[in-house]
């Protein structure tokens, strides 16, 4: 169960440094002697059978849990300290319902630094959502936006606190599959602009290797990380077209058979 | 239907059943004099003042739990139980003992007696608060303040809206009740008055005024707010 | 949370809620020690007297008498109220009449009026009180049979007629049996009411009950009596509610999951 292989951020120093960590929420522990860096500017996709405790990872970058053993560095402080460095993509929205589209983009901006004044929040949530594609729909309430639509408010709502680190949580697969087809590569095309550290949640391997420039491979539970795969290709990629990725997709999904698991977090029998 | 009261009351001795002329009589002295007057705004006054101090205390005693989550049991187990079930005359009777008849006697036992209403609608929104937002609001600020401000109080103002309606019906029923005994003014008072000299009519025409402001006040006041609630979260284009 | 985590978390609660109701007592006993007996009196007198409300035979008949008002009331509004809202469902006009005008007049009006009415139309009696009691219930236990019936499902009727034009067999194996959870809501409802306007409605219209014991009590300045009476209702209610009502809504969603 231990995990002695020490996966490294190419070059530099580390961003986000995880050092033996180990979890335990409620009587189960999650992770033991788990380590793991991610270097500025990275875009790093977790990627793990249902369960074995990606969104537990990205509760401890942000300093919403603890872990039991081991240390945590974001920047060189604390999760604590550095909380307010990051911000979060949640699997679902999370709008509220009382705010149309630039209010609720601008939402995570007023929680987080109510001196910035009203009209340059409404502002920068404008812009935000322009650069999102919702450039027309800025007055629209949540129930009337459709769900990559509430998707992409949440995401400009992150970037709208202009956070050196984002955390992402499964943030499409709630989508259906062609319009998280397009969110994916407004995604990349998001990052270029961007380069912000992103830390990306996800149990599609396609998904993984379209967007990442590392994949960190977890084991069902008791969780261990498998592998770490970097991906130097350039994007937009297209699987299919590159021979190269074609063999990563087929590695991993060999991986996951050799492990007796599917990407579910049910053992195959 | 006033017809067949216009002939009931013809057959009938005026102190069982008055006639709808001298009941109108009676609600035209109500609403149109200045000593009428002067007890609708009583009896308005004591409402507004008990609702506006049950809702402040209810609020606080919804949210303890949120914050002090030790207390989960005594706030749902104990203290709400407790008041929900202890007659409201009891209150009454009670504070006529310390505070001797008057007004605050009055607005003392209806803001008692609609306490458990604030509080069982507040639980209930306290309840249905979303832990997703909640950890949203977390995951921006670490300002309980601001996640007071911009969450959890938007997340209640439904319930604080249906908290004040439920309350708002039960506090004229209690209001008259607490007069009666209890006050001095008020259509409560006149009607204690109205008992004792067998002036059935007068009764009529305060359970008539009652009906209608309750009515009245519902659809001005409450209905016209619940629009705007639902306008502002649905959005006004749609 | 750990399953320890979440016991100690209910013992602290429990710490915490049994010391508010131990402070509250304790409070009030201090406090009465210094004021008269008429104005606060000790817990332990009231306790007493509590006590003496169900056991000493005088006393224990007004508390028996009050409550045997309160369950036929319910119980009489149960079925009045279904009466009425099936009446209301034959046809259009009966149920404009029932909801915009029965229903919105019989809200609005406040028990302490009904209770005078009573007073001078059936003297003071048991009828007055039920009277007073059924008139305040009515409303609720309509407008949830009303709901039951509004929500009833349509598909599983259309498939009783298909078995049978018998009526009253579809009534009495469809429409009834999935009335029941109404009904309870509605059994509920008025039970937790009826209690509340008990006192109000035994005020001016009877001789007996603990509404006339609280206000005989009142005028003798007697402050034991009355907040007895009052913690007899507390007691009365929460007994009702664990003793019948409680196992009449469990036996009834059994009875809804049998095949
Ligand atoms: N508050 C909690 N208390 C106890 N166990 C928890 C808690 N939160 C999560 N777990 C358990 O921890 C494990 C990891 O959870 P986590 O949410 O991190 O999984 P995940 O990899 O994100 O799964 P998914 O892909 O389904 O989102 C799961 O087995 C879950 O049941
Ligand atoms: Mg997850």
């Amino acid at each position: 169960m231990t995990d002695s292989v020490r996966h490294s951020a190419p070059g530099g120093a580390p961003l986000i440094d995880f050092r033996a960590v180990a979890v335990r929420l409620g009587e189960v522990t999650i992770f033991s002697n788990l380590s793991l860096s991610i270097a500025s500017g990275e875009f790093v996709c977790l990627l793990g059978p249902s369960g074995c405790g990606k969104s537990t990872m990205l509760r401890l970058i942000g300093g919403l849990i603890d872990p039991v053993e081991g240390a945590i560095t974001v920047a060189g402080k604390s999760p604590h300290q550095a909380w307010d460095s990051i911000s979060y993509v949640f699997q679902s929205p999370r709008l509220v319902p009382w705010r149309n589209a630039r209010d609720n983009a601008a939402l995570g901006l007023e929680l987080r630094n109510p001196a910035v004044p009203k009209s340059e929040r409404q502002a920068r949530a404008a812009e935000l959502l322009r650069l999102m594609g919702l450039g027309n729909d800025m007055e629209k309430f949540p129930l009337m936006l459709s769900g990559g639509e509430r998707q992409r408010v949440a995401i400009a709502r992150a970037l709208a606190v202009d956070p050196a680190i984002v955390l992402m949580d499964e943030p499409f697969s709630a989508l259906d599959p062609e319009t998280r087809r397009r969110m994916r590569a407004d995604m990349v095309e998001l990052w270029r602009t961007a380069r912000k550290t992103v830390v990306f949640v996800t149990h599609d391997v396609d998904e993984a290797i379209e967007l990442a420039d590392r994949i960190v491979v977890f084991s069902a539970k008791p969780t261990r990380i498998l592998d770490t795969i970097a991906l130097g290709e350039q994007r937009p990629r297209n699987i299919d077209e590159m021979p190269s990725l074609r063999a990563t997709r087929a590695r991993l999904h060999d991986m996951f058979r050799s492990q007796q698991i599917n990407l579910s977090g049910e053992t195959v029998r | 239907m006033l017809i067949v009261w216009f002939f009931a009351a013809q057959a009938l001795p005026p102190y069982q059943l008055p006639g709808p002329i001298k009941v109108g009589d009676k609600l035209a002295w109500l609403v149109a004099t200045p000593a009428g007057l002067w007890h609708v705004a009583a009896s308005i006054f004591h409402v507004a003042a008990a609702m506006l101090a049950s809702f402040v205390l209810g609020f606080f005693v919804a949210l303890l739990p949120l914050y002090l989550p030790v207390a989960v049991i005594m706030v749902d187990g104990r203290f709400t139980p407790f008041v929900n079930s202890f007659p409201g005359i009891g209150w009454t009777m009670l504070a006529i003992v310390w505070l001797g008849i008057g007004t605050n006697t009055v607005v003392f036992s209806v803001t008692i007696i609609l306490l458990p209403f604030m509080i069982i609608n507040l639980r209930e929104g306290v309840r249905a608060l979303d832990r997703e937002l909640m950890e949203m609001a977390g995951s921006f600020s670490r300002s309980r303040a601001r996640a007071f401000r911009l969450i959890i109080l938007p997340s209640l103002f439904p319930f604080m809206f249906s908290a004040m309606r439920v309350s708002f019906g039960v506090s004229w029923k209690v209001t008259l009740t607490a007069e009666l005994l209890g006050g001095t003014t008020g259509l409560g008072y006149l009607m204690n008055v109205a008992r004792q000299e067998l002036d059935t009519a007068q009764i009529f025409a305060v359970m008539l005024l009652i009906v209608l402001l309750v009515y009245a006040i519902n659809r001005l006041l409450f209905d016209t707010a619940q629009r705007h609630l639902q306008l502002g979260r649905v959005g006004a284009a749609s | 949370m750990t399953a320890r985590a979440r016991r100690s978390g209910w013992l602290g609660q429990h710490a915490a809620a049994e010391g508010l109701v131990m402070l509250a007592v304790l409070g009030w006993w201090w406090m009465s020690n210094s004021l008269s007996a008429m104005v606060l009196p000790s817990p332990v007198s009231v306790l007493k007297r509590t006590f003496d409300l169900f056991v000493d035979p005088e006393l224990s008949r007004h508390a028996l008498v009050t409550f045997l008002r309160v369950a036929g009331s319910v119980f009489i509004s149960l079925v009045v109220g279904l009466a009425l809202a099936l009446l209301a469902r034959r046809a259009q006009w009966i149920d404009a009449i029932v909801r915009d005008r029965i229903l919105v007049a019989l809200n609005a009006l406040p028990s302490v009026g009904w209770a005078i009415l009573a007073l001078i139309w059936f003297k003071a009696s048991t009828l007055s009180v039920m009277f007073v009691q059924v008139m305040i219930l009515l409303p609720f236990a309509v407008t949830n049979f009303m709901e039951g019936l509004r929500n009833l499902d349509a598909e599983v009727v259309e498939m009783a007629h298909s078995f049978t034009r018998r009526r009253r067999a579809v009534f009495a194996k469809i429409t009834l049996p999935m009335m029941l959870p109404y009904g309870v809501a509605a059994l509920r409802t008025s039970y937790g009411i009826c209690w509340k306007i008990a006192l109000v409605a035994e005020l001016f219209g009877a001789q007996s009950g603990l509404g006339q014991l609280m206000l005989r009590a009142q005028a003798a300045a007697d402050a034991t009596t009355v907040l007895a009476t009052c913690f007899a209702i507390v007691v009365l209610f929460a007994a009702g509610q664990k003793l019948v009502i409680d196992p009449i809504a469990r036996a009834m969603r059994a009875d809804l999951h049998q095949p």
